[in-house]
């Protein structure tokens, strides 16, 4: 259920008050962006897209019933244009993890566009292997279809609840566990298969 | 006791991970993981894989998210969201409502201390 600030948020949205709109987006850009980031696996698509879903936040305000949370919301309207998007992208032969060792080298070295997350950095070795792991991954997640995909972001990377899972993809707890344990699965098997490659 | 086999044990390593299984499945499973080292080299690189995804670090959403947004939507709404002339030179109504009420209460004030001097004229 919603909190008083967010029925309040949301009443103002209604309104179309240009600074609750701008709240919303101080609140809420950083866990869209790293949302879809992590699904499409570029930066620029990243942005387009979390643009792309607070515009239909502020289209579609009025169509929000308040019987979930407005980041529950939020999360739905960004699960959905993520996965369209790499439907299209898909069509396009679209490779997710062309920009991966870009982002890679960019973090290595220290232009990475991560904030809040500064990790103690013990040695460079360290740093890479980190690194190199970050970049394993992104690529195992970008190995799954979007069904997939969107499970695994969503409780594994944003730790959200299997209700709050169920209501942005609207699959029922024993489906969405099922779907997952599978997603993780094929994960551990890309892993190993790399890991072994190596 | 239960016992596992392979794939039986391969099914429970999700709800494992998130201590999630009844007592007895613990129990079984442990057991099993002790004694098959296939399965244990397999949980070995879930664990590793899951925590892995817990731990990618957080991207943020680039420092000009926000006003590439509001350019975005003036641009779709034709001027009607943040233009800039409503955004920039808006007018201040509660400054100027309380000078108001101020400039009232002043005249007011003069007004009725000049009342008196009014009374005491034949």
């Amino acid at each position: 259920m919603m909190s008083l600030k967010e029925h309040l948020l949301v009443r103002r949205l209604r309104e179309r008050d240009e600074q609750a709109f701008k709240e919303a987006v101080r609140l809420y850009q950083h866990k869209v962006y790293n949302l879809v980031y992590r699904m499409v696996g570029n930066r620029e698509e990243a942005e387009d897209v979390a643009q792309e879903v607070f515009v239909t936040v502020l289209k579609s305000i009025d169509t929000f019933r308040g019987d979930s949370k407005f980041s529950t919301w939020l999360y739905r309207i960004a699960a959905n244009h993520t996965k369209n998007r790499m439907k299209y992208l898909g069509r396009r032969a679209y490779n997710s993890t062309s920009e991966l060792t870009d982002a890679t080298e960019r973090e290595a070295q220290g232009k990475s566009d991560t904030a809040g997350f500064k990790t103690q950095i013990a040695a460079p070795d360290a740093v890479l292997e980190g690194l190199q792991m970050e970049q394993l991954v992104q690529e195992a997640i970008a190995s799954l279809d979007e069904e997939h995909r969107v499970l695994v972001v969503l409780r594994d990377i944003e730790s959200l609840s299997y209700e709050e899972i169920g209501a942005i993809t609207g699959l029922n707890e024993g489906t969405v566990k099922s779907r997952l344990h599978r997603a993780r699965m094929a994960l551990k098997d890309y892993m190993a298969k790399r890991i072994e490659g190596d | 006791m239960v016992v596992l086999d392979h794939v039986q044990a391969t099914e429970m390593f999700s709800a494992y991970w998130e201590k999630d299984l009844p007592a007895d499945q613990i129990r079984a499973l442990e057991e099993h993981l002790q004694s098959c080292v296939v399965c244990k080299k397999e949980y070995q690189t879930f664990e590793r894989t899951v925590g892995a995804l817990s731990g990618l670090h957080k991207m943020a959403a680039p420092a000009e998210f926000s006003d590439d947004l509001r350019g975005r939507i003036y641009k779709r709404s034709r001027g009607r969201f943040f233009s800039p002339k409503r955004t920039g030179a808006r007018v201040p109504w509660e400054v100027i409502s309380i000078v108001m009420l101020g400039v009232i209460l002043a005249i007011y004030v003069v007004l009725t201390l000049g009342e008196p001097q009014k009374l005491h004229l034949p």
